[in-house]
């Protein structure tokens, strides 16, 4: 099989991916990918660099080496186009508060051709907030500003979609429901998902595969199954992985 | 050019949303209709010896004049911080960022938004200035030689709009942004008072440029050397403007 064709078969690849921020911190040669129906988790501890991937992945940062593609797609070469075909979320939900909830998503829908006010509506059921989709959002609480964020990741019914901390600020019953959503999503509709989480659990209940970062590095990237076999927990296996690179370190 | 439309849309859409331009609108109004009774209570106080015909006969003019100085550079100036500093302080400009259309079709949206938006101002300000001659004055004499200068004094302000864009990429804070491009407009615009041999190369220069159209002769030669200077200055701070939002981070 060619390399061309291997790309097509990943919804993204992400090849030595180095970006350094002016500080010094940031990643250094990331590679992995993903399959579609793939529900990967990029666990690692705050300011790791998982925000950074996510970043670059949305070309919301340039990367100093390595290469994007999502659906085949580079991201710097053509950000218009790989951004089709990609929704996301990062930090906090990025929503106009001087506008209603629907108002949001109707501006974010004029860039695609098959969202129309009856997908408006389904997403705004599907993240329960159609009840309040004439309020302005900036009276909204943090939980709620964060369905809204998920609206506009789902808005488009895009076949990668992109978390960053997607729970944040949901209660127990929101954060079920999510969890729920991307499982439907992948299993149904062969929706690829990349979800950032610093909370292990949160990545063992809802992904299939799991992505170590640390200070930067991508330690490890196995299946969800792979990761539990010698460990009892996703928590137990990212001690591990993170004692072994300090070890190494050490020797 | 589906997304450059959407893209226009969604800035139109946010600047109709905030209600301070519509504000700002009425407070033109006010101030055509103030000067207008004043001018109404000096013909009147000089029991006829200014005529009223006299008085608003050269009305679009000298209120152009005003607005096309300071008024609209201040329009101008708040909507650019709005749309440029003040997304990318409040994280919404990652809403586009994340959507399919390029940064390229994004900040000249951006542009035109604005552009439309001093547009209607300066629209409003020639009906409005039209009217009030008419009724006033009782003519219309000069009507298309106003509507002229009107139209031609739009070219500077697209200048001066990729000027605002251009600072709005070095600061992501809104009110420092606006204080930049009031202190750097303002000091172009007094540097061109005092050294009158300077205010031929800066474009705040310009902002009344039909008066040089609307002479009785067309100097064919000046007009083209200042079109220059000015298309000069449009593209350097649009191509400038452009590769810092570009290669901006969020």
């Amino acid at each position: 099989m060619g390399k061309e064709d291997e790309a097509m078969e990943n919804v993204l690849e992400v090849e030595r991916l180095t970006k350094v921020y002016k500080n010094g911190r940031g990643v250094k040669n990331i590679t992995f990918s993903i399959e579609q129906g793939d529900v990967v988790g990029l666990l690692g501890p705050n300011g790791s660099g998982k925000t950074t991937i996510m970043k670059t992945i949305m070309g919301l940062c340039h990367a100093n080496e390595g290469c994007i593609t999502v659906f085949g797609n580079d991201v710097e070469q053509d950000v218009e186009k790989t951004l089709e075909n990609v929704g996301g979320l990062i930090e906090r939900p990025a929503i106009y508060e001087y506008l209603s909830a629907r108002d949001n998503l109707r501006m974010m829908a004029r860039f695609y051709p098959n969202v129309d006010e009856a997908r408006i509506d389904h997403v705004l059921d599907v993240v329960r907030m159609r009840k309040y989709q004439k309020d302005k959002t900036g009276k909204f609480s943090l939980g709620m500003k964060q369905r809204m964020g998920l609206a506009m990741a789902i808005l488009s019914d895009p076949g990668l979609i992109i978390l960053d901390e997607p729970t944040n600020g949901l209660d127990i019953e929101g954060t079920v429901e999510i969890r729920e959503m991307i499982r439907k999503m992948a299993e149904e509709k062969g929706t690829s998902f990349l979800i950032a989480s610093h909370l292990a659990f949160e990545i063992e209940k809802t992904c299939n595969k799991v992505a170590v970062v640390h200070e930067g590095d991508l330690l490890a990237f196995e299946t969800m199954e792979e990761a539990l076999r010698l460990n009892p927990s996703l928590e137990d296996y990212f001690l591990s992985i993170v004692k072994e690179k300090r070890g190494s370190a050490l020797i | 050019m589906k997304t450059f439309t959407a893209s226009l849309q969604n800035e139109l859409k946010k600047i109709t949303t905030r209600k301070k331009f519509f504000v700002f609108l009425i407070i033109e109004i006010v101030i055509c209709l103030l000067s207008s009774l004043i001018n109404l209570a000096i013909s009147k106080a000089s029991s006829g010896t200014i005529p009223t015909s006299l008085v608003f006969s050269n009305m679009p003019m000298s209120m152009l004049s005003f607005f096309i100085q300071i008024y609209i550079p201040l329009i101008i100036f708040m909507a650019t911080c709005d749309l440029f500093a003040g997304e990318v302080h409040d994280g919404t400009i990652r809403a586009t960022f994340m959507r399919p259309v390029s940064r390229l079709k994004q900040y000249f949206s951006k542009i035109l938004a604005i552009l439309i938006l001093a547009a209607v101002y300066l629209i409003t300000l020639f009906a409005l200035t039209t009217i009030i001659k008419a009724i006033t004055a009782h003519s219309v004499i000069g009507l298309g030689q106003n509507f002229l200068a009107y139209s031609l004094d739009l070219f500077p302000l697209i200048v001066l709009i990729l000027f605002a864009a251009m600072l709005n990429q070095f600061t992501n804070s809104p009110s420092l942004s606006i204080v930049i491009c009031v202190i750097a407009y303002l000091a172009l615009w007094i540097i061109g008072i005092l050294i009158p041999i300077m205010s031929g190369l800066f474009f705040t220069g310009y902002l009344q440029w039909h008066n040089l159209w609307l002479g009785i002769t067309l100097p064919f030669m000046a007009m083209i050397t200042k079109m220059g200077i000015l298309i000069g200055y449009g593209m350097i701070f649009g191509c400038i403007g452009y590769y810092l939002f570009e290669r901006r981070e969020v």
